[in-house]
């Protein structure tokens, strides 16, 4: 894997500044070109995936409806995907955004991303459970209990505190039903919750095992993994479980008026409605929108991921560039 | 004839009136529904009920929190929320080894479970710590799960004498003798 990395970045030496660049602005001007770099850095891509890789599941283009939609629910109306509790304010033009993350990486497309179970949890489940893992119920579940509900310990120690002390024999047999029933929720979703079919089972398994710390299942620290990830699939987590769950795969690109109405940009038209560096901005930090007839800048009434790194959004502007949003 | 049929109409009408009273009163010194029961009738067995009654998963909650079936009663159990939830029991009447796991399923689905021990079922769901409800299997036919303010009222009861008990979650049972002649009070009070 390290070797791996090496040569990426040696394919990269004749980057400036150590292989990254303080800031993208003066890139933003050609998005042509810019899609044209990107698709000789996706070429490095695979080959470094495969390296270390666990990838069993092909990445595939995000497809159909967003899950609000699917839902029939307005955006006003649902917690889901919403981060304001944890996020900053889009600054207006001229505010300084806020964004304490990492800057872009010049070869972000090219480099493997270690994740752990905690990444994995950032990147599909934090737009709806928070943070905290506690969602907002009674729309969005907390995780907490359904996760604490798989670990034999926990149950024993629930019961003893109830005076009904339980056989370790049964508690394991709970543990394993609730553990199934986890499984069965991230593979087949439900009926408020997308399934997540893009998660390989090595990422399954990080997730459970980060979702078992978050939770306080007790020696769940010593469980966490490392796995790798192509750049092109953290894109794919990122569209698929974060952005899918407001944005239409395809559609009409929207006027400012009709954005000013509520329209929401379908995920097809963000390549070529914003650059890499405006998008990446938009995303971690947030960034005005034109909107109504005379096209004014506003905040807009998109969450700011400021939990999301500068390459890793990148990486879904990849992404969406190389698989292209289908019906 | 026609008196015959008069008359045979007066002894029946009777002798209805003399087996038909009720148990009615209040449970007093705890909050909530309670259940009030007659207890076993020596010499005496009912046959088992056909109907099912339901105890239901919804809103992350128990409905009804306390449900009370005669002994032989076949419960079925719900699961009307859109996450998986869970029934199990540690014991029937404090008996350990009646506990028992019914398994955990998707919305939609329904588990059953025949009671045929009487005692109190602190019925729970794994997936969600807080869910708890009671099932009480008594057993007679004589029962009555009473409102939110302890009154409650046991229809059909023959007239006699009985033992009858009051239940209440996390207090300890009541027993009276009741000579039930007609409509007949009977009042409890508990503490936890």
């Amino acid at each position: 894997m390290k070797k791996q990395e090496c040569g990426s970045e040696g394919a990269l030496a004749s980057a400036p500044s150590k292989g990254r660049m303080k800031s993208w602005s003066i890139m933003s001007s050609s998005i042509t070109s810019m899609k044209a770099l990107m698709a000789i850095l996706a070429l490095l891509s695979p080959l470094a995936g495969q390296a270390v890789g666990n990838r069993e599941i092909p990445v595939t283009a995000v497809k159909g409806e967003s899950w609000i939609s699917h839902l029939h629910k307005r955006f006003s109306d649902t917690s889901m995907g919403k981060t304001y509790h944890s996020g900053p304010v889009a600054p207006m033009p001229g505010e300084k955004s806020s964004s304490g993350q990492e800057k872009l990486s010049l070869d972000f497309a090219a480099r493997t991303m270690v994740f752990h179970g905690a990444d994995i949890y950032r990147l599909n489940c934090r737009g709806c459970h928070e943070q905290s893992g506690n969602g907002t119920p009674p729309e969005i579940n907390s995780v907490i209990d359904p996760v604490r509900a798989t670990s034999a310990e926990v149950i024993m120690a629930r019961m003893k505190k109830a005076g009904m002390n339980m056989s370790r024999a049964n508690a394991t047999l709970l543990a394993k039903q609730s553990n199934t029933a986890l499984l069965d929720r991230f593979h087949k979703g439900g009926q408020d919750m997308p399934p997540f079919p893009q998660l390989s089972e090595p990422e399954i398994r990080a997730l459970l095992a980060y979702l078992r710390q978050l939770a306080g299942v007790p020696g769940a620290e010593k469980e966490q993994v490392a796995i790798s990830e192509s750049p092109s699939h953290v894109g794919e987590e990122i569209v698929k479980s974060t952005c899918h769950i407001c944005h239409n795969a395809v559609g009409p690109n929207p006027n400012p008026q009709e954005i000013l109405e509520g329209a929401i940009p379908p995920l097809s038209t963000l390549t070529s409605r914003t650059s890499l560096p405006e998008f990446v901005r938009k995303v971690t930090a947030g960034n005005p929108i034109s909107m109504g007839v005379t096209a004014m800048p506003f905040r807009g009434r998109m969450p700011v991921f400021d939990y999301l790194s500068e390459d890793e959004v990148a990486n879904a502007y990849l992404y969406l560039t190389l698989y292209p949003p289908q019906e | 004839m026609k008196n015959i049929v008069l008359i045979l109409a007066i002894v029946v009408g009777f002798a209805l009136a003399a087996s038909a009273g009720t148990i009615s009163g209040q449970v007093s010194g705890v909050a909530g529904p309670s259940v009030v029961y007659v207890d076993t009738i020596s010499g005496k067995t009912f046959p088992a009920p056909t109907q099912h009654p339901v105890i239901d998963q919804k809103g992350l909650v128990f409905q009804p929190h306390v449900t009370a079936v005669q002994v032989g009663t076949t419960v079925d159990f719900l699961n009307s929320d859109s996450v998986a939830h869970n029934v199990f029991w540690t014991s029937i009447g404090g008996n350990k080894k009646l506990n028992h796991n019914l398994g955990t399923w998707p919305k939609g689905d329904r588990k059953s479970f025949k009671f045929d021990t009487p005692g109190a079922v602190p019925i729970l769901c794994n997936v969600h710590p807080e869910m708890s409800a009671y099932l009480v299997v008594v057993p007679t036919p004589y029962f009555a799960t009473s409102d939110q303010a302890g009154n409650y009222k046991i229809e059909n009861v023959p007239d006699g004498s009985y033992t009858v008990i009051a239940w209440h979650e996390g207090a300890k049972n009541q027993s009276k003798p009741v000579s039930v002649s007609g409509d007949t009070k009977a009042d409890f009070s508990l503490s936890k």
